[in-house]
């Protein structure tokens, strides 16, 4: 067969035009391949599924039922609240004992006792959070450490032995401290890198106006760090939110509820009630709730790529 | 650039490789049984290894392989690997989740091998577990036994006092005398844990009966715990929960788990529990000084009739090779073996009379507890046992948190329970 | 004004000194914990010393077939994931790094977006996946699935370390005859060691600590990993203390290891992951 040069020349010229593309997704499609078959193709059966009731037998149709259903459904407002109320109040600690830390040892020390004491401080974020629950749960129980300490130092009376994850007033609080307790040390080490790149300059240059150190902290530190603070809030925030492992570890969800996040209820609604079309319209609420999020995260984090 | 393409695909047919390299299935031996129980975490591997063992001995044809996982999340993981089509071939199951597993399509019906079996085969296993679903049977014992009171005769005898409790209201005197909250000591363990749902069998259906209530009408398929009986056992169990305080903080999530480890520890004095409580309080702590009576009594006696049962799976490799061992284990010489070397209550009528066991005094108390009337078995006839156990747990929960009334609590659990039961009339 | 100084000097390190010591103190308390009798771990008030010392439960652990596969395990799966997200992920950051082509954008935009994904979404159909494939109960399963998780995270990671290295060296390779594969090889990646280190602990630890995925995919005990084998030390009939945090202090050992030894590059993975420019 005769070679066609206009083709040729064609199949040249589509080469040189898209040199960089091809060269490009030649590294590219691997990961391509392997984050479109097992991201996003779940994504759409996750979707798909939320319309559908789906029993260990059969699947059927029923449109928005799940949806409706959902949002009839008191408990699913309640866990939401919870979920809200947990992460709130996991970042806002975290942010609050973060800095802190971060600060103290940002502050004129011995070198080697800041990456000593750095260093013991991050233990907890390299435990697993099972590992982590484990050892509150623990020390939580009925006749535990925690009651001990407390009724040495007066704050309980001897004859009550508090259930601190067993009572549900306190089941949340638990599992939150747990989780606080777990994941300071990430924005401590985040903070502390975001000090060290504010120029010493800016403070040098305070020194000689004789600024308080309180308006050194309002005027340079906080700005200086706004990003980094907004970054790991928002990053935290996301990462809080959709926790499994403290929740089921800790305390199952319960007693009745009073823990239950989403993560876990859609886990119970899926592998223990079988009722996945329900759980996949839980599923595909709370993606929607993180995606307005991580929106906000997507677009800081692609203005910064450039 | 062609180069580096060629590479890139060349390694990463590599790593497909190299991970399906671990995914090909083991070939598989002869003839194997495998068997899912929960047993080894109580019982522990020794004694597992003996059965094991023993079996072999007799079947040289068969290896017989334990899969064991703890009991709480027994049931959901057994649907699961249902789903997966990874069901063992023999699975163990408790009495409130044959009729859900047989519906769900898991379990063999056995009656075509029972047909072939000699008579006596059947006839020394206690009435019980004669009871069909659907009309077929799906499962044999190996153990039984119904609900009894454990009491700590240390506690007992420093309370100054005599013996346990016969009555209701003798029980709540004893509850009263022996709670001591600065010694951490209390009566009871109040166990209305959600997951898994199986403290109904020690706190509330026993009442239920005792009261003179009952739970399913046998002619008109309904709900009946709601009547005035029903209400004053809730009321009564509830009363010694938030107004006398004689249980364990934590009612809400305590669970056969922490009732037994407490009971262990010494923490406190009496507990519910069936026959398997013995063995189990041999591995917690055995040098606890213990004694087992007959549940006091209300307006009647009453009691819960549970058991262990053997099932074979529709997923079975060898149906018949799975069969043998269920027969083997529920049979004279299994169930003696069992009993013997777990110290279970035996599951059958020939094994119970021999005299080794008569001479076994802590278990007169479950014979006696038989004897009695209203010692009774409804799990293996409702439908989802699992759910009802847990609308009930959930409707108590709420009368102990004073959300609602006993008779509301009840009413609604009712209405719940006549649903499941009409959905499969 | 000196005096001042030195009191807020001693203020400060006194300070770090609580702080650490109330922050490790669940820590100490698994310490401790793990090397008591069983009878002595829920005792109120409680001893701080162990009254006996003994290290039973280690020796439990370690003489447990069991227990020690679920070491294999984890190794296995936490090495093989990051070998793969490695690989695969500076693939993928190299070209993110080196070209300008149409789409680039749309692929940063997504591969951030995945890391924002609710975990618990994917459970579902991973199952009916799994299941599907025949994976059900296998550690594959597992592997492949911590992988799409921890590969974008690799892949941003790299991209901004690779970027700030210059073209030149690798086009002076290309210039000295080799491929480019060749001269990535030799002058991109021997550069780029702290970023590799970084985003492999930092995968290591995310698939070493994974729980979810390890509940819902596998089953058998010969197939379990370490979360998963401590959890259901929980859910047995007795829990067993002192074993379950023996097992747990032997399960963090190696992380906190390896984060002693390579610390620098830990917290460097740990910065630059989250802001990923």
């Amino acid at each position: 067969m005769e070679q066609d040069p206009r083709r040729h020349e064609v199949a040249r010229s589509f080469r040189r035009r898209y040199r960089q593309e091809l060269q490009a997704y030649g590294f590219l499609w691997p990961a391509l391949l392997i984050l479109g078959v097992l991201m996003v193709y779940p994504l759409l059966q996750v979707m798909r599924m939320s319309f559908y009731e789906v029993t260990l037998q059969k699947e059927t149709w029923v449109g928005l039922d799940n949806y409706a259903q959902l949002l009839r459904t008191s408990l699913f407002w309640r866990v939401l609240w919870q979920t809200i109320l947990f992460t709130a109040g996991s970042v806002s600690l975290h942010l609050v004992i973060g800095l802190g830390l971060a600060l103290l040892l940002h502050a004129k020390i011995n070198i080697r006792f800041r990456n000593l004491m750095r260093g013991m401080l991050i233990i907890p974020w390299l435990l697993a959070p099972t590992v982590a629950g484990m050892i509150w749960v623990l020390m939580l129980a009925p006749f535990g450490v925690a009651n001990g300490l407390l009724i040495s130092l007066g704050v309980l009376d001897l004859s009550v032995t508090f259930n601190w994850l067993g009572n549900p007033d306190t089941s949340l609080l638990s599992v939150t401290a747990m989780n606080v307790w777990r994941a300071f040390p990430f924005f401590m080490v985040m903070l502390l890198a975001g000090l060290q790149a504010i120029p010493d300059e800016l403070y040098e240059a305070a020194d000689i106006d004789g600024t308080t150190p309180l308006a050194k902290f309002w005027y340079i530190t906080l700005p200086g760090l706004r990003g980094v603070i907004a970054t790991v809030v928002l990053l935290d925030s996301i990462w809080t939110f959709r926790a499994f492992d403290p929740v089921y570890v800790m305390t199952g969800g319960g007693p009745m509820n009073s823990s239950e996040v989403l993560a876990t209820a859609i886990y119970f609604d899926a592998f223990q009630k079988f009722k996945f079309g329900y759980a996949s319209a839980e599923a595909m609420v709370m993606f929607l709730i993180l995606f307005v999020v991580s929106a906000v995260y997507v677009r800081r984090a692609v203005r910064d790529i450039g | 650039m062609h180069r580096s393409l060629t590479n890139v695909v060349r390694n990463c047919a590599l790593c497909v490789l190299a991970l399906a390299a671990f995914t090909s299935p083991a070939a598989s031996a002869a003839t194997e049984v495998r068997w899912a129980q929960w047993k080894t975490t109580e019982v522990g591997e020794k004694t597992m290894a003996e059965l094991k063992a023993a079996f072999e001995k007799e079947n040289p044809d068969i290896t017989l392989t334990l899969v064991d996982s703890p009991f709480t999340g027994f049931h959901d993981k057994a649907v699961v690997l249902f789903q997966a089509k990874k069901l063992p071939d023999v699975l163990l199951v408790q009495v409130d989740w044959v009729a859900e597993f047989a519906d769900l399509g898991m379990l063999e019906p056995l009656d075509n091998w029972i047909a072939k079996e000699p008579k006596s085969f059947m006839d020394n296993i206690p009435v019980t577990f004669h009871q069909k679903w659907r009309g077929k049977q799906y499962y044999l014992p190996i153990e039984s036994g119904a609900v009894a009171l454990f009491y700590n005769t240390e506690i007992f005898k420093n309370a100054g006092i005599a013996g346990p409790p016969k009555t209701w209201d003798e029980y709540v005197e004893v509850a009263k005398k022996v709670t001591n909250p600065e010694k951490k000591i209390f009566a009871t363990t109040a166990t209305l844990q959600g997951e898994p749902p199986t403290n109904m069998t020690y706190d509330i259906y026993p009442l239920i009966l005792q009261a003179g209530g009952n739970l399913i009408d046998e002619k008109t398929n309904k709900a009946v715990f709601n009547s005035p009986a029903g209400v004053k056992a809730i009321e009564r169990y509830v009363t010694l929960v938030n107004k006398d305080k004689v249980a364990v903080p934590g009612v809400l999530s305590n669970g056969e788990k922490e009732k037994r480890a407490n009971f262990a520890a010494g923490n406190v004095a009496m507990m519910f529990e069936g026959p398997w409580g013995i063995a189990i309080q041999k591995q917690l702590n055995p040098n606890l000084k213990y004694d087992i009576a007959t549940l006091p009594a209300g307006a009647t006696t009453g009691t819960m009739v549970r058991g262990s049962l053997n099932t074979v799976t529709t997923q079975a490799q060898d149906k018949e090779a799975a069969w043998k061992f269920v027969r083997w284990l529920s049979g004279p010489t299994g169930i003696e073996l069992w009993s013997k070397s777990t110290g279970a209550f035996p599951a059958r009528r020939d094994v119970a009379e021999q005299s080794w066991f008569k001479e076994k005094k802590l278990f007169q108390a479950f014979s006696q507890q038989m004897q009695l009337p209203n010692a009774r078995s409804p799990f293996l006839g409702m439908p989802n046992a699992v759910q009802m156990n847990k609308i009930m747990t959930t409707e108590v929960q709420n009368v102990v948190q004073e959300k609602k009334s006993a008779k509301q609590a009840l009413d609604d659990a009712a209405a719940e329970w006549n649903k499941i039961l009409g959905a499969t009339k | 004004m000196r005096a001042r100084r030195r009191a807020a000097h001693v203020a400060i390190y006194a300070t770090l000194v609580a702080a650490t010591i109330i922050m490790l103190f669940p820590v100490a308390w698994m310490l401790t914990v793990s090397v008591r009798p069983n009878v002595e771990v829920m005792k109120i008030p409680p001893d701080w010393i162990p009254a006996i010392f003994t290290v039973e439960a280690y020796s439990k652990v370690l003489r447990s077939s069991r227990y020690l596969k679920t070491f294999v395990n984890t190794y296995f799966v936490a090495l093989a994931v990051t070998l793969v997200s490695l690989g695969i992920g500076a693939m993928a950051a190299y070209a993110l790094a080196r070209f300008r082509f149409r789409g680039q954008r749309a692929v940063l935009i997504f591969l951030i977006t995945t890391q924002m994904f609710p975990l618990v979404l994917l459970c579902i159909p991973y199952f009916q996946v799994v299941v599907t494939l025949g994976l059900y109960d296998t550690l594959t399963s597992l592997i492949i699935v911590y992988v799409t998780f921890t590969l974008p995270f690799c892949i941003l990671m790299l991209r901004s370390y690779f970027a700030q290295i210059p073209k030149d060296m690798e086009e002076a390779a290309m210039v000295d005859g080799c491929s480019r594969v060749g001269a990535i090889l030799r002058t991109l990646l021997p550069l780029s060691y702290p970023a590799l280190i970084g985003a492999g602990l930092y995968t290591f630890l995310l698939a070493w600590n994974e729980f979810l995925f390890a509940v819902v995919l596998i089953e058998a005990w010969d197939k379990r990993v370490l979360t998963t084998a401590i959890y259901s030390l929980l859910a047995e009939f007795v829990t067993d203390w002192n074993t379950m945090m023996a097992f747990s202090v032997l399960a963090s050992a190696p992380l906190v290891i390896a984060f002693i030894f390579l610390q620098r590059y830990m917290v460097r993975g740990m910065t630059a992951g989250a802001i990923t420019s």
